[in-house]
């Protein structure tokens, strides 16, 4: 894959080229014939970086359908937590955590720091939380529970207001990791005020073309079926 | 599913860590809020239009 130089851009498009393997192992196209030529695998660091970027979400399609998570997959997972270890600033510890777990469950045990307080939408207004959760989206997943998930579940007004003002500003992005959040509360049992078929089929239709996004829309189509 | 892969050779350096924490933490995207209806605007349209030079006749 020619990348550019930028260690940013050639991240980014590692992130999206593992994305578009772990939405093809979720959809069942795996193996099946691409319509155009698929992009060639990235180079091996750039690879553990994409696969690091998308944590939890390389275990979407066990967690989903019940397909087991190939060993080598898991393996690369554990590998690009050792080649990024994760560090005790920021919010995306949280997302450190659940990758941890997630690879503890999967026989590959490593340890991620004590994650900050999960954000509240009481501190700086729900539009920033919103913003906040939708960085945390990946979270969203079955047998995924804690803290984050524990203030989803307190506040889905304002995850809805935050999804509502993100289609609005036709922020694709953020809409689409909302939307997964909000899908998950209605798997688990939290009444939404927003209806979730319109907003799929809307954010389906006008999709920013990303592997990322089509991953998040996809987890909250299967997240909205069960 | 991301099975054709040659491990990593080298921990990652400070940059390539920030980039990563940047990707995993994208904020919401640049773009403004939704259209506002302006009626200051529909002033200017007006005068605009008043203001505009007449299109050219068609020569008989």
């Amino acid at each position: 894959m020619p990348f550019a130089e930028s260690p940013q851009r050639e991240f980014a498009a590692a992130t999206e080229w593992a994305a578009g393997r772990t939405l093809d192992a979720l959809t069942g196209a795996e193996g099946a014939a691409p319509p155009t030529p698929a992009p060639a695998a990235p180079e091996p660091q750039a690879l553990l970086a994409g696969v690091r970027v998308l944590g939890p979400d390389v275990f979407a399609p066990a967690l989903l359908t019940g397909a087991p998570t190939p060993p080598e997959t898991t393996e690369i997972v554990a590998e690009a937590f050792r080649v990024f270890p994760s560090d005790e600033s920021g919010i995306h510890t949280w997302r450190d955590r659940a990758t941890a777990e997630l690879l503890t469950r999967a026989g590959y045990p490593v340890s991620a720091p004590t994650p900050p307080p999960p954000p509240d939408p009481g501190e700086d207004g729900w539009q920033h939380w919103s913003v906040r959760m939708a960085q945390l989206s990946c979270l969203a997943l079955p047998t995924l529970d804690g803290p984050v998930h524990q203030r989803a579940r307190e506040h889905p007004l304002a995850l809805a207001r935050g999804a509502a003002r993100a289609v609005l500003r036709r922020d694709h992005r953020t809409s689409a990791r909302l939307v997964r959040w909000l899908a998950w509360l209605h798997r688990t049992g939290t009444p939404s005020t927003l209806e979730l078929p319109p907003l799929l089929r809307q954010l389906a239709l006008t999709g920013d073309g990303t592997a990322r996004s089509a991953l998040d829309l996809t987890v909250a189509a299967h997240l909205a079926a069960g | 599913m991301l099975a054709q892969t040659v491990l990593a050779p080298h921990r990652a350096t400070a940059p390539e860590l920030g980039t990563v924490k940047a990707l995993m933490t994208e904020d919401e995207s640049p773009v403004s809020d939704a259209p506002l209806y302006r009626p200051e605007a529909i002033g200017l349209l007006l005068l605009a239009l008043l203001l505009s030079p007449k299109g050219p006749k068609e020569k008989k």
